[in-house]
């Protein structure tokens, strides 16, 4: 009977995998009878000129099947004689033609400056839509529209064109990411920035993928355009489309290049040897310009070669990507090779189509402390860089342990990471009916980090100090496994388009990672090359060896449906419900239900209007967010202390790892979004309006308990609630639509209000941030309290210096101890009240000029180098920071008070380029531009710290923005030169 | 019909999707962590969950120092131009202005009362677990009641939480009598079952004597705690202790306080310090200044921080041994040639004074001002924990709890307060002063035995209990001017009242 039990438990050891394939096979195995199809082909044609069109769109209308135009403007298609063809090409009236008995249809296109692409292919997130069929607040962007110049991150394509994605990165650090933002803070105990998909993979690397292969990219920014998404489209969706070929026999190769040089905008401005010494510093003697030691002009050069060629039963496009780029800061940059491909291929009477992707990215890159520019605003300007200025006798060092040698940082330092991402996807579609579509998608995202450093023996900075070189290892590994089925079904019934989307999907997440350190090393020649020539491991001191491991792995799985309703083009109406489970939750509460309804009417199609289009939308969606962390729900044991136990052996204890909170769940973000979409003066002037209210609840978030009974003082809850409204608006004019001239602007504004409705119940007001050791380390300048803005700066107010040189600061509660808790007022916020931009199109003969300006008004920031170092007492141990603020006569150090928060509303020149392109009467060359660049060419602004940028987090705090903290990066201005050539 | 076909082909897709189990699967695999039900293959487990038990305690000379010594007549972090300002956190912890968050005060709740957390599950574990566990188990509960013994001391009124599974989500402050009487009964109780061994195995962990230690001193305060004075049960004690035989006055004191001072036959209860394993002993980088580097071939420069007050220096005789734990005058590199600071020599204070003695780095017994401008070389520093050539961040020095000199002390005074003509009362003094190398102090006053006990036990972070109980606490010494009797306890901290609502805050914070 044993024997039997023991049988009936045994499970089907198939790796997971293999089942699903199983299912998807089956899938594929399901035989459909089709209507008949036929291919019709024909040559587009611009009616003016007689000449042909090559990249124009054809679509069959209410399919989601296309062809674009070949070089010669010709095309061909798959489909039945009930079809109706639409062909379209910007600045060209689109034309729909029945198909009916013909195989070949030749179309001539009217010029039209509608810019309002009604017809175009927008992605919503598994599927596409005609853009005047979306209900809900969808943005897009797309190559033309990209902005231009040195451009390493692809989210620098987006910087100011999405009405309400605020992107910044303060500073000009190459190797340092964006913080993208939608529609401000939705969260901040999860995960704040938007979920990337690029070309359907979820949770895509955004670093990985070079910005000349992107397409276009689509913003979901309400909740009833991300829910699809679920669980993790609560801080929106941005979609990823690289560039993909159309057509047949367009064989086309495509080479771009370009040189840039970037060099330091802005500097913490400080005192020159004189000035230093006037201040009462101490004389040694030299003239040293710490800041321009540590900073260079930093070269840049690109080169992308793409290839791309479509024939009758399929496609393909592979590109090669080089960049190699110098950061200003000494030292830093990085190189990184990248390739890409895309096959598409038709098979089974073009009912099957198989897509293939891969790509592959390496990224080396170089690291520099950002403390060798901080330390370098304050160093002693009369100091020499070694001592008697002799490098045989080591480099200099102050007395004062607060700063270091910052040239010695940039030439101690040996800080190289290796970040290496492959991705494979492949794609099965398959039309069961001409209604219906299946398809089953996989993907496998595999990113490895290493991480090497060596801080050289010499080094006095940091935990090297006195170490006799130090060497550390960190390798990191995330894979992301994707498996999804999705089936689309879509019919007309009269007027009535209906589709209906259905899908399963799972995804894995691991991580893994192993890191080791040693010092004391015999010679500084190996670097980090050879951690066992360390003694530091002879030591068994935890100080100065040691090693570390970790694995991990979540799981999501989901159901979703979309049905989406279109009459008439008139009326539209989307529903969608996406339940999904993950593994990070306790049993009880790890599936969630997503859902969301929108819909539009069309007021221009039903009423008379001057307007051409007039498109009322109104949505709710409500989405999800999840915990950064995999295992908070189970309780955990990990490594405790080791104790030497009666000087013989060692033994390992084991503690709690955390809190463990089984009722962890779902955070939950309900969104409201009216908009309003219109097109007037024949399309020529159109954009957009939307609205919205949104409201956070259950966010995730550690949280202060009573310690006993629990081990740790906080537990990772779900509590507090936060709510945003806002308001955006995006503008856009064809201005001169002429043959020779062309000049089209855009302009997008937005604004919103972050209320902290509640924290954790308890607390009614907290202070966030820190300034810092020493002096004025514990003081926190940002207040966070409920029903009150998010990012208050508050400081006790400077009234102006005494007649001793001493600064007088009101005292609000009269009990002459000035603190921070009863004496700090609101003097500014961290987030703007709006910002701006503004983009600009020019086309004249051969030449085109884009700029575009970008602003961010009514924030403001906390300049801390001010607060510690702009006094002349500074010159005790340090340089003194001097500003325009500098006030010669004060007789006081370090202080916190209002005289150090600034306004930081800013307008800037984001990027202007110009370009010419040359009319090669070639067969061999298509295309040959050239043209130049400039980024942050000017920026007006008072403020007088590095960068007026947003600093929408501090050190990853969402709730302390508007920091400008002393570790940072200095501004750049960068200028390039480029070659597009097209054969 | 066609549509038919689909959809059944459809539904049986569906149906082959949820029929297997891994398509809802949502069970992941912890890797590199341990659950409850973690199956060891050492036979070490319960002894490391003990030590575990005991980590809060490395606690000793890091916040706990900072609350027991530098908030007292003993020392302070003066602020010398920047480094040790902080904000004036050193300053007003000093002049008793300390704020409810101040960062010391939120680390001692929450390192001891997670010790006392930890505690409570442990014992719940073992209590679980079959086989042998009471030893451990007693154990446990004397270290808990050190750690209450702690915190009451600290805070005045606690929670009293006993239990880890079920234990009250957010339990109110118990009136200090009650923890008073709950410590005592507890170790009055577990004392019987203690081992006797002494050092070995039992190195650093309460063994019967040291159980004893810390109820004689929990008595030796009853006063601050219940209004009661129990100075017979203290006598008691301490007599026991004495009567065991197990511990002696070392002939050189400061060998109590060497890097390698395991051997001590002092030592009651030490925490282990060790400079190769986690949290150890740091008050080389406190204390010293950082061209004190090349005196000790440390890797890496002190920081300038905590120095002994000029008016507690004094208070050493000149001939008595003890004085040595000070590090004062000029100092010199590990070769013997003198240290020369450029700070010295350009140093101004508040009051428009230069440091007294220019570039040699000498270290003066005299201190200028608490902050902001006390001068770099300025205040004795504090050399009772040997320094240890060429170490880093950490020293291997152990540091008593209980000391068999402070056992005689505590006896003395017990005695000498029962009857202030105690012929025994002076006597116990003598022996620790003869090995100090001073005479008999006959008769004895409050204030001979009150600076006794501080010079004795100094920075072993007792002196602000004993100045408490001496009633000094509240009285005024160099730039401290405060009076005020709400700060014989600390308040219960910002951090602990946001976890925890029902915590009613002490009078005048």
């Amino acid at each position: 009977m044993l024997k039997n039990k023991q049988l009936s438990t045994v499970k089907l050891r198939v790796p997971k995998m293999f089942r699903m394939l199983a299912v998807f096979t089956f899938f594929l195995g399901l035989q459909m009878q089709a209507q008949e199809t036929k291919t019709v082909s024909g040559t587009v044609t611009d009616e003016a000129t007689g000449t042909p069109i090559p990249g124009a769109n054809v679509i069959v209308k209410g399919k989601s099947i296309g062809a674009v135009t070949d070089f010669d403007g010709i095309y061909s298609i798959e489909v039945s004689d009930q079809d109706v063809l639409v062909f379209s090409y910007v600045g060209f009236k689109p034309q729909e033609i029945q198909v009916g008995s013909q195989t070949t249809i030749d179309v001539s296109l009217t010029e039209d400056f509608t810019q309002l692409d009604e017809v175009t292919i927008t992605g919503i997130g598994y599927g596409t839509v005609e853009r005047r069929e979306i209900t809900s607040a969808v943005a897009s962007v797309d190559t033309k529209d990209f902005n231009t110049g040195n451009i390493n991150n692809p989210a620098e394509l987006l910087q100011g064109k999405v009405a309400g994605l605020s992107i910044a990165r303060p500073g000009g650090d190459p190797n340092a990411g964006f913080n993208i933002r939608l529609r401000g803070l939705s969260t901040f105990g999860a995960n704040s920035q938007p979920l990337v998909v690029i070309d359907g993979v979820l949770g895509g690397s955004l670093q990985s993928i070079d910005p000349n292969d992107i397409e276009s990219i689509e913003v979901l920014k309400d909740g009833s355009a991300a829910a699809i998404y679920g669980t993790r489209g609560a801080s929106g969706v941005i979609l990823v489309t690289t560039k993909k070929t159309r057509g047949v026999d367009n064989a086309r190769v495509e080479y771009n290049t370009y040189l840039a040089m970037e060099s330091v905008a802005k500097f913490v401005e400080n005192s020159t040897p004189q000035q230093y010494i006037e201040a009462g510093g101490i004389d040694n003697g030299y003239e040293t310009d710490w800041l321009d030691l540590v900073t260079r002009t930093g070269v840049t050069n690109v080169h992308n070669l793409a290839v791309s060629n479509g024939m009758k039963s399929g496609n393909y496009r592979a590109s090669v990507n080089y960049r190699d780029v110098e950061g200003v800061a000494l030292g830093s940059g990085f190189n990184q090779f990248n390739m890409r491909f895309n096959l598409v291929q038709r098979a089974m009477n073009d009912k099957l189509t198989l897509t293939i992707n891969g790509a592959l990215t390496k990224r080396k890159a170089k690291f520099v402390p950002y403390e060798a520019q901080r330390f370098a605003i304050i160093a002693d300007p009369t100091a020499p860089i070694y001592n008697d200025n002799d490098p045989a006798n080591g480099y200099w060092e102050p007395n004062t342990p607060e700063y270091h040698n910052p040239y010695a940082i940039t030439q101690e330092t040996t800080d190289d990471g290796i970040f290496t991402t492959l991705l494979g996807t492949i794609k099965a579609d398959y039309k069961l009916t001409d209604n219906l579509n299946v398809a089953g998608f996989y993907s496998l995202q595999h990113e490895s980090d290493q991480r090497s450093q060596y801080f050289g023996s010499l080094m006095r900075f940091a935990s090297a100090s006195g170490q006799g070189g130090r060497a550390t290892k960190f390798a990191e590994d995330r894979e992301n496994e994707l498996f999804e089925l999705t089936a689309n079904y879509e019919k007309y019934f009269g007027d009535l388009k209906f589709s209906l989307l259905g899908g399963y999907s799972w995804q894995e997440f691991t991580y893994t990672n192993f890191d080791a350190f040693n010092t004391n090393f015999i010679t500084d020649d190996l670097y980090y090359n050879a951690l066992e020539l360390g003694l530091g491991t002879a030591t068994g001191n935890d100080a100065l060896m040691g090693m570390n491991s970790q694995k991990e792995e979540s799981r999501l799985i989901s159901f979703f449906g979309r049905v989406m309703l279109n009459w008439d083009d008139k009326y539209f109406v989307s529903a969608s419900l996406r339940r999904e489970g993950s593994s990070k939750f306790g049993d009880n509460e790890k599936w969630g239900n997503f859902y969301a309804v929108s819909g539009g009417l069309d007021i221009a199609e039903v009423l008379d209007t001057p307007f051409s289009t007039l498109k009322l939308r109104a949505g709710y969606g409500v989405t999800g967010n999840l915990p950064t962390q995999n295992y908070e729900y189970r309780t955990r044991l990990s490594r405790g202390n080791r104790v030497f136990f009666n000087n013989s052996r060692y033994l390992q204890g084991v503690n709690f790892a955390s809190n463990p909170n089984p009722d962890l769940k779902w955070e939950e973000k309900a969104e409201t979004n009216i908009g309003l979409d219109f097109g007037a003066l024949n399309s020529r002037l159109y954009g957009s309006i939307d609205w919205y209210t949104r409201n956070t609840t259950d966010v995730l978030q550690p949280i202060a308990v009573s310690v006993p009974p629990n081990f740790f003082d906080t537990t990772l809850r779900n509590i507090g609630e936060l709510k945003t409204t806002g308001l955006e608006i995006a503008l856009n004019a064809a201005l001169v639509q002429k043959n020779e001239l062309n000049y089209t602007t855009g302009i997008t504004f937005s604004t919103f209000n972050t209320e902290l409705v509640t924290l954790n119940g308890e607390t009614e007001k907290t202070f966030r941030g820190n300034l810092g050791p020493p002096g004025l380390n514990g003081i926190s300048p940002i207040k966070l309290e409920e029903g009150e803005p998010i990012g208050e700066i508050v400081a006790p107010i400077f009234e102006g210096l005494a007649e001793d040189g001493s600064r007088i600061i009101t005292d609000q509660n009269g009990d002459g101890v000035i603190t921070q808790e009863d004496d700090a007022v609101v003097v500014g916020n961290g987030l703007p009240d709006f910002e701006l931009a503004w983009s600009n199109n020019l086309r004249y003969k051969n030449f085109d000029l884009s700029a575009t300006f970008r602003g961010a008004f009514g924030h403001s920031l906390v300049n801390i180098n001010r607060a510690y170092y702009e006094s002349p007492r500074a010159s005790n141990n340090y340089n003194p920071v001097r500003t325009k603020y500098y006030l010669p006569e004060l007789t006081q150090g370090e202080n916190w008070n209002s005289y150090y928060v600034e306004k930081a509303d800013f307008f800037k020149l984001d990027n202007i380029t110009l370009g010419y392109n040359f009319n090669l009467k070639s067969d061999t060359i298509k295309e040959f531009r050239v043209y130049a660049s400039g980024q942050n060419l000017f920026v007006i602004s008072g403020y007088t710290g590095v960068d007026p940028e947003v600093h929408y987090d501090w050190f990853g705090d969402q709730l302390a923005p508007g920091i400008d903290d002393r570790t940072s990066y200095f501004r750049t201005r960068t200028v390039s030169l480029g070659l597009n050539v097209t054969f | 019909m066609k549509s038919t076909t689909i959809s059944t082909k459809l539904t049986l897709v569906v149906v082959l999707l949820l029929g297997f189990n891994s398509c809802t699967d949502l069970e992941t695999t912890l890797y590199s962590e341990l659950t409850p039900d973690t199956e060891y293959t050492t036979t070490d487990t319960q002894l490391a969950t003990i030590l575990t038990a005991y980590a809060p305690l490395r606690d000793y000379h890091e916040a706990y120092f900072n609350l027991q010594e530098l908030s007292t007549e003993t020392s302070a972090a003066p602020a010398k131009f920047g480094p040790w300002d902080d904000g004036g956190i050193w300053a007003r912890l000093h002049r008793h202005e300390w704020e409810n968050n101040l960062g010391s005060i939120e680390t001692a709740w929450t390192v001891y009362f997670g010790g006392i957390s930890n505690c409570n599950r442990f014992i719940e574990e073992f209590e679980a677990t079959s086989g042998d566990t009471q030893d451990a188990i007693n154990e446990l509960r004397v270290l808990r009641a050190q750690y209450l013994f702690m915190a009451m001391d600290l805070f005045g009124d606690i929670p009293l939480v006993t239990q880890f599974n079920g234990a009250e989500v957010n339990p109110t402050r118990t009136p200090k009598a009650e923890v008073f009487n709950f410590i005592t009964a507890e170790l009055e109780e577990v004392i019987p079952t203690m081992t006797e061994t002494v050092g070995g195995e039992y190195y650093g962990r309460f063994n019967k004597w040291a159980a004893m230690a810390l109820l004689a001193n929990v008595y030796l305060n009853a006063e601050t705690y219940t209004g009661t004075a129990q100075w017979d049960k203290v006598a008691q004690l301490t007599q026991q202790i004495i009567d065991g035989g197990q511990y002696f006055l070392e002939p050189s004191y400061l060998d109590n306080f060497t890097y390698q001072n395991e051997g001590s036959a002092e030592n009651i209860m030490v925490v282990p310090y060790s400079k190769t394993s986690g949290q150890a002993l740091v008050m080389h980088m406190k204390t010293l200044h950082p061209l004190n580097k090349a005196t000790y071939n440390f890797t890496d420069g002190p920081w300038n921080g905590f120095t002994a007050l000029e008016e507690f220096y004094n208070s050493f005789e000149d001939t008595d041994a003890r004085k040595d734990m000070f590090i004062v005058g000029q100092q010199y590199t590990s070769t013997g040639e003198p240290i020369m600071d450029p700070n010295g020599a350009i140093e101004i204070d508040s009051e428009g004074n230069p440091d007294p003695d220019g570039e040699p780095l000498i270290f003066t017994p005299y201190i200028n001002e608490l902050t902001p401008k006390a001068f770099s070389q300025s205040g004795a520093r504090i050399g009772k924990f040997e320094f240890e050539n060429g170490i880093a961040l950490a020293m291997d020095n152990d540091v008593p709890v209980y000391r068999y000199a402070g056992i005689l002390l505590m006896r003395a005074e017990a005695l000498w307060r029962m009857d202030n003509g105690s012929a025994e009362a002076v006597e116990l003094v003598r022996q620790v002063r003869e090995r100090a190398g001073l005479g008999v102090i006959d008769p004895l006053t409050e204030d001979d035995l009150y600076n006794e006990i501080q010079r004795e036990l100094a920075f072993e972070c007792h002196a602000r209990t004993v100045m408490i109980r001496f009633g000094r606490f509240t009285d005024q010494w160099w730039e401290k001017t405060s009076t005020d009797p709400n700060k014989k306890v600390y308040p219960i901290p910002t951090g602990a009242r946001n976890g925890n609502p029902n915590l009613e805050q002490n009078p005048g914070y």
